[in-house]
C-alpha cells in the first residue's frame, strides 16, 4: 500500500532565467532541446488567442491519451506542439498557477512565451486525414488510433491489472484516465482488432505522414503464465496492424511488460514487430519497489533488467530499450535526497543495461492529479539536461542506435533527440 | 539579417539547367557538399531544400546548423555564371500540407524514393562567383595578387 505525497506547489515560478542559465552551462546541448525539455517539465497554458488559432479541421486536438493532463481536464485543445527542428513537444495543459510556459500569438505566429518573453515559435500538430473518418463499426477512427506528427499510437487495452490490487505505479493515472475516456468520449476499454486494422490501413493512405506504429497498453497479469493474456492480445493486434503492410515486418515498437523469452520470441515470430520496450520507470531497486509495486511483485527489479537483456537476443542490438519517468527518483518521501545522487545511480544502472545492448530513454515526469505523486514537483531543468547528455553518451559509447525511438518515432525523449547529429 | 534574392539569382534558382550545390559541415567542422536539384526559392523568400534521406550527412549537418546557428552555403552555376548564397537553416518540415505537397511530388518523380524533410533556409548574403566577374574585380581592387607574366610585354 502506498501513501499520497504532501501537496506542494509545482514550480512556483522563477521563469526565464533557469533556461538561459542551463543553456549557458551546456553549450553542447542545442537550445531547442533544452526548451523542449523545460516545456515538458513545466507544461503549457494556451491563451485565448492561441486557442483561436486551433482549427480542428487542420490540427490535432486532444484525443485518446491513456495518460491525463496536468489540469485534469479532457477538452478539445491542441494535442501538442511542433518545434522548428521538426521534433515534437509532448506536453499537457497545466494550470497557470503552476508556472507553465504560455502558448500565445506573437507577431502573427504561435510562440512559446515565458514571463512575457517570446522564447520560440511553435506549430500545432497537423491533423491526419483519417481523423475525420469512422470505422465500419461506427467508432471515430481518432479514438481507435491516435497520431503524433509521424507516429501512429495504438492503445488497445486501457486498463492495467496492477491497479486491481492497488499496485499501480505511483506516477500513473491510466485507470482514472480510462474511466474518463470511456465516460466522456465513448472509447472502449479494449479495442476490436478489426477496428485497429481498418484505421491503420486508412491512416497509411495519407502520403508521407507516418514512419512508425507504436503499440502500448496496461499490463495484464492473466494467462497460464503471468502476462500470457497480454501477449495474446498484442499478437492479435499486431497481426491486424500487419495486414495493412505488404512487407512481413514494419517499423513498429511495442511498449509492454517485461516478458519472458518465449513470450518475446512468439511476438517476434508471429507478428511484424521490429522493436521492444519494457519500461522499468526508475533505475533503482529500492525505489522500483516503492514506485512500481505491481511490477516489483509480478516481475521484480533484477528480473526486469534480465528480461530486457534477453530481449536483445530476440530483437537485436539497438532494438530494445527501457523507459524511465525521470524525476520520480527524487519523489518524496523515499526518493534520492539530491539530484547528484539520483543522476549517478540512474546513469550507473543505465550503463549496466547499455553494456548488454539495452538503451535507456527518459520522459520528463509530469506530476498529474489523479496520481499518488500528484502535487509533487519534478526535477530541475539542469538535472534533465545532464540526464539527456548522460544517456546519449552511453548509447554512443556502447554503439547503440535508437532509430526506433527517435524524434520521428516518438518525440518524447530529449536524450534521443541528441542522436540526430550522430 | 535575411536578404531578398535579386531577380538574377531567382532566375538561376528557377532554371533547370543550373547546377546547385549545398555545402554544410558537422559540429567538428568536417565539410560535406551535395549536388541537389531540389533547391528552389519558396514563396516566402526562403530557400527550400528537400532532403530525401533521414540518415544523410546533409540532414545531420542541417540539424546541427539549425541547433547551433551555423550557416550553410549554396552554390549555383549555369555555364560560366555562378553565385554563392550563404544562408541559415531556420526550420524543417516533417509533416503538414507543405511537406505532403513536396512528398507527393517527389514520389511522382521517383516512385521508389522517399522524402525525409523539407528544409527552409533563410538567405543571409549573396556573393558573385562568376570567374570573369571575380577576376576583373580582383585585378581592379587588389592588383598585387596577379602573376607578373600576365602583365609582361
Amino acid at each position: 500500500m502506498t501513501t499520497s505525497a504532501t501537496v506542494t506547489p509545482l514550480h512556483p515560478a522563477a521563469p526565464g532565467s533557469e533556461l538561459d542559465d542551463v543553456c549557458e552551462r551546456h553549450p553542447d546541448v542545442p537550445r531547442l532541446v533544452v526548451v523542449k525539455t523545460d516545456v515538458q517539465r513545466r507544461g503549457v497554458h494556451y491563451t485565448d488567442a492561441a486557442l483561436a488559432r486551433l482549427d480542428p479541421e487542420r490540427h490535432s486536438t486532444t484525443g485518446t491519451h491513456i495518460f491525463g493532463a496536468r489540469d485534469g481536464r479532457i477538452a478539445p485543445r491542441p494535442e501538442s506542439l511542433l518545434l522548428r527542428d521538426g521534433s515534437s513537444i509532448i506536453t499537457t495543459p497545466t494550470p497557470p498557477e503552476q508556472g507553465p510556459y504560455t502558448v500565445d500569438v506573437v507577431d502573427g505566429r504561435l510562440a512559446l512565451v515565458d514571463a512575457g518573453r517570446p522564447i520560440e515559435e511553435v506549430d500545432y500538430w497537423p491533423r491526419p486525414d483519417y481523423y475525420a473518418k469512422e470505422t465500419r463499426s461506427g467508432l471515430p477512427m481518432k479514438f481507435v488510433v491516435s497520431a503524433r506528427p509521424q507516429r501512429l499510437n495504438v492503445f488497445p487495452y486501457r486498463h492495467c491489472h496492477f491497479w486491481n490490487d492497488d499496485e499501480g505505479c505511483l506516477f500513473c493515472d491510466i485507470v482514472p484516465q480510462l474511466r474518463k475516456g470511456k465516460d466522456d468520449l465513448g472509447i472502449p476499454a479494449r479495442l476490436d482488432p478489426a477496428d485497429v486494422a481498418e484505421t491503420v490501413a486508412e491512416a497509411l493512405r495519407e502520403p508521407g505522414r507516418f514512419v512508425g506504429v507504436c503499440l502500448t497498453a496496461g499490463s495484464n497479469t492473466r494467462g497460464a503464465r503471468p502476462f500470457d493474456a497480454e501477449v495474446d492480445y498484442y499478437v492479435e493486434i499486431l497481426r491486424a496492424v500487419g495486414g495493412a503492410f505488404r512487407t512481413p515486418r514494419f517499423p513498429s515498437q511495442l511498449i509492454g511488460t517485461a516478458f519472458e523469452t518465449d513470450q518475446l520470441e512468439r511476438l517476434q515470430r508471429e507478428t511484424g514487430l521490429m522493436s521492444y520496450t519494457a519500461d522499468i520507470e526508475v533505475l533503482d531497486e529500492r525505489l522500483f519497489g516503492w514506485i512500481c509495486p505491481g511490477k516489483a511483485r509480478w516481475v521484480g527489479y533484477q528480473e526486469w533488467k534480465a528480461r530486457l537483456a534477453r530481449a536483445v537476443g530476440v530483437f537485436g542490438r539497438g532494438r530494445v530499450n527501457t523507459g524511465i519517468v525521470a524525476g520520480v527518483e527524487l519523489a518524496r518521501p523515499n526518493g534520492f535526497a539530491t539530484e547528484g545522487e539520483a543522476l549517478a545511480r540512474t546513469l550507473g544502472e543505465a550503463e549496466e543495461l547499455a553494456a548488454q545492448g539495452v538503451s535507456t530513454v527518459f520522459i520528463v515526469w509530469s506530476p498529474r492529479p489523479g496520481t499518488r505523486l500528484g502535487g509533487q514537483r519534478n526535477a530541475s531543468l539542469g538535472y534533465y539536461v545532464a540526464l539527456a547528455k548522460g544517456l546519449h553518451a552511453l548509447r554512443v559509447r556502447h554503439g547503440l542506435p535508437i532509430d526506433f525511438d527517435d524524434y520521428r518515432h516518438c518525440g518524447n525523449h530529449p536524450d534521443t533527440d541528441l542522436s540526430r547529429i550522430l | 539579417m535575411p536578404v531578398t534574392l535579386d531577380p538574377r539569382v531567382q532566375a538561376l534558382l528557377a532554371d533547370p539547367a543550373t547546377t546547385k550545390v549545398l555545402a554544410t559541415s558537422d559540429r567538428a567542422g568536417r565539410p560535406h557538399a551535395v549536388v541537389d536539384d531540389s533547391l528552389h526559392l519558396g514563396a516566402d523568400g526562403r530557400l527550400v531544400y528537400l532532403e530525401r534521406l533521414e540518415g544523410s550527412a546533409a540532414q545531420r549537418n542541417l540539424v546541427a546548423s539549425l541547433w547551433f546557428d551555423r550557416p550553410a552555403a549554396i552554390t549555383l552555376r549555369r555555364g560560366a555564371e555562378s553565385v554563392e548564397i550563404v544562408g541559415r537553416p531556420v526550420k524543417t518540415l516533417v509533416a503538414g500540407p507543405e511537406f505532403r505537397r513536396h512528398y507527393e511530388a517527389a514520389r511522382a518523380q521517383a516512385p521508389e524514393g522517399d522524402l525525409a524533410a523539407v528544409w527552409l533556409i533563410e538567405p543571409l548574403e549573396v556573393s558573385e562567383l562568376t570567374y570573369e566577374v571575380r577576376r576583373t574585380c580582383q585585378e581592379a581592387e587588389r592588383p598585387f595578387l596577379t602573376h607578373l607574366d600576365r602583365l609582361a610585354r
